[in-house]
């Protein structure tokens, strides 16, 4: 799975916590959260969604690294080459 | 089941034995230790928390640590406190801001919000914080019905959610931005450049304790926010829980993880500590597992004071927190803010070793009220027992009579013997709704429980619909009243849905108009149509469309059923529904 199907998946999930986001303008290097008005319980239901869709597991201590879209498909395409 | 405590313990508790401190209690006494402005009866909750500290020998005793988001860190002694609470009751003076009139503040954790709150009380207004994750709407509805006169907030929320506001808050006088170097228009100002002009001498004028000090709002079921009144008086309990329940001693780092948008936040992250002359923590950032744990270290905070959404997040985390952190300082650990599940203070014990103490009260009530105390075994799942100072009772209602409940475990509604220092004084313009809240010489909680043989409480549930999410009240009229502003909708109901992380989960079942289709598109787009009006504190998560919504024969949505119906419940009492 490459990076941009990993993120078309990421952005799916998103926009179904936060509709009326423009998902389009995301910076994808600096925290997401702000960006898109999503507070922790959304942030952290956005993590559950992913790794059930792609069947990986991520830990609740790696949560505080994968807050920018960028670095959540880095650690998503890790995992899944594992 | 009872929890023991270790019997190593380095510290000893304020208090030793609740049975005799109980049954001896008298406010009167918790006045001595006061400091009291020019002696007499003149409370000031700024000077009893600043003040008196930066007068004596606590001056250069850090009392804020603040530690920002991006890993700046500052610091303020009582001394600096003083002087910087000082500039801004002299900013509010300059205004011409008076007695009594409220100042609002709506920011993250920002060294600026203590601050204001603190100055905001030297200069005898009223503070109400805002949490920051609100949107416009809940913004303007608390501002409008607790009749602002100074919002305190940053550049970018005041573009993003009070700007275009101000038309519709006439009485709104000053706009003080925390982070903008100059002036924007004569409502806009800058802080820091207002601070710069003043004086940092400031005396605070006499104080009754019965003057208006703190302002939060909380959620009702069948109208807007109430706004729930706390007097300066109040400082009493925040002082005395600060000593019975929380424990604190002079050289304590204490770090309560609430935002002053709620009430824990300003009794217990601003007031409570102060008062006691220790240092407090304040991290600007949301909640991060890691980050968290690192703080306790690196810190090395003695007392921990937070909620159970939290906990419950660090108890899914695959470490084993004391091999990778060291928490040797880590002493006392409480929570507040939902029913800690047993579960979860038995991991505390197996995990941090230590277990954790729920406590329970709400916003009306101003501090504390029924505690986990340090010195007594702890039964996993139960609030403990009153403060002492606190009649507390298991009772009945009927037909405005209240027949206290003498029979262990059963359940009833909670009570409260009205006359404690930080009892809410009134909801802001709303008499009526302040009247019903007492019966028969009792302050009804609205919150359901029993109580054991041994005198301990158990929380049951809510007598009503308000939601309970992530620790903070979501008012379901409140959330429905949004949804009915969008075009497609008939009419809605909010429920609070259960959800293991987080309570309640909020969520909604709409009914739409003819000619409009249920489709997930019509779904994703009242989702953020509530979000952009509401902010994703008290917007639903979830909406469920429905052809219609359960109706008393009088019109009133029957919440109730909606959410038996959504459990698969049985549906109770329906007799009222109508056809």
């Amino acid at each position: 799975m490459n990076d941009s199907e990993i993120r078309n998946i990421v952005l799916n999930h998103l926009h179904q916590i936060a509709p009326e986001a423009n998902l389009d303008a995301l910076d994808e290097t600096t925290d997401l959260r702000p960006q898109l008005d999503i507070d922790s319980m959304d942030f952290y239901r956005l993590l559950v969604a992913v790794s059930e869709e792609l069947h990986v597991d991520i830990p609740e201590e790696e949560y505080s690294g994968l807050v920018s879209m960028q670095k959540l498909i880095d650690f998503l395409k890790a995992k899944i080459t594992e | 089941m009872l929890i023991e405590k270790m019997s190593n313990i380095t510290v000893h508790p304020n208090m030793t034995d609740y049975e005799k401190t109980y049954g001896s209690f008298l406010w009167e006494h918790v006045w001595r230790e006061m400091d009291c402005l020019r002696g007499g009866k003149c409370l000031n909750i700024a000077h009893e928390a600043v003040d008196r500290h930066a007068e004596g020998t606590r001056a250069e005793h850090v009392a804020i640590r603040w530690l920002g988001m991006n890993g700046t860190t500052k610091e303020f002694t009582y001394r600096a406190l003083r002087e910087q609470t000082n500039r801004f009751a002299n900013i509010l003076k300059n205004l011409g801001v008076e007695k009594g009139e409220t100042v609002f503040a709506l920011a993250g954790r920002i060294p600026e919000l203590y601050i204001a709150a603190l100055g905001a009380l030297k200069n005898m207004n009223v503070f109400c914080p805002l949490f920051s994750a609100f949107g416009p709407e809940p913004i303007y509805q608390r501002l409008s019905r607790g009749d602002a006169k100074v919002l305190v907030t940053t550049e970018k929320l005041f573009k993003k959610k009070a700007e275009g506001l101000l038309e519709r808050l006439p009485e709104l006088k000053y706009v003080l931005l925390a982070d903008t170097s100059n002036h924007i228009s004569e409502k806009v100002l800058s802080l820091p450049v207002l601070m710069q002009e003043v004086s940092g001498k400031y005396i605070i004028p006499p104080t009754d304790s019965t003057d208006k000090a703190v302002l939060h709002f909380t959620s009702g079921t069948t109208g807007m926010p109430k706004g729930a009144l706390h007097v300066h008086g109040a400082v009493l309990t925040h002082y005395i829980t600060g000593k019975f329940v929380l424990d604190f001693h002079p050289d304590d780092i204490f770090w309560c993880t609430a935002d002053p948008g709620w009430v824990t936040g300003t009794s217990y992250g601003i007031i409570a500590p102060l008062t006691h002359g220790i240092t407090m923590l304040v991290d600007e950032a949301e909640f991060d597992a890691d980050r968290w744990y690192k703080i306790l270290e690196e810190q090395k905070v003695t007392i921990w004071y937070t909620a159970p959404t939290a906990i419950r997040r660090l108890m899914r985390m695959n470490i084993k927190p004391l091999e990778k952190y060291d928490l040797n300082h880590l002493r006392l650990i409480h929570s507040v803010g939902e029913p800690l599940n047993p579960e979860a203070v038995e991991w505390g014990k197996k995990t941090l070793g230590l277990p954790i103490h729920d406590n329970w009260w709400q916003t009306e009530t101003g501090g504390i009220m029924i505690a986990n105390f340090p010195s007594m075994k702890i039964k996993p799942g139960s609030m403990g027992k009153p403060l002492p100072g606190i009649e507390a009772a298991i009772v009945h209602i009927n037909h405005d009579k209240v027949q206290v409940s003498d029979l262990p475990n059963e359940t009833g509604e909670l009570a409260l013997k009205p006359g404690w220092p930080s009892m809410f004084r009134k909801y802001l313009h709303e008499e009526e709704r302040y009247k019903k809240c007492f019966k028969d010489g009792w302050y009804i909680t609205g919150d359901l429980a029993k109580k054991d043989e041994d005198g301990y409480y158990w929380f049951v549930g809510r007598a009503d619909d308000i939601i309970k999410t992530s620790g903070h009240m979501v008012g379901p009229f409140e959330v429905e009243s949004a949804l009915m502003e969008h075009p497609a909708v008939a009419e809605a109901g909010v429920i609070g849905k259960p959800d293991p992380m987080i309570g309640e989960m909020v969520k909604a079942f709409v009914a739409l108009k003819t000619g409009f289709t249920a489709d997930e598109k019509l779904r994703l787009e009242l989702i953020g149509f509530a979000r952009t009006k509401l902010g994703p504190a008290v917007a639903p998560k979830e909406i469920q469309f429905v052809d219609a919504l359960p109706k008393t024969r009088s019109g009133k949505i029957m919440r109730r059923l909606l959410k038996a119906r959504e459990l698969g419940l049985a549906e109770g009492d329906v007799s009222t529904l109508e056809d």
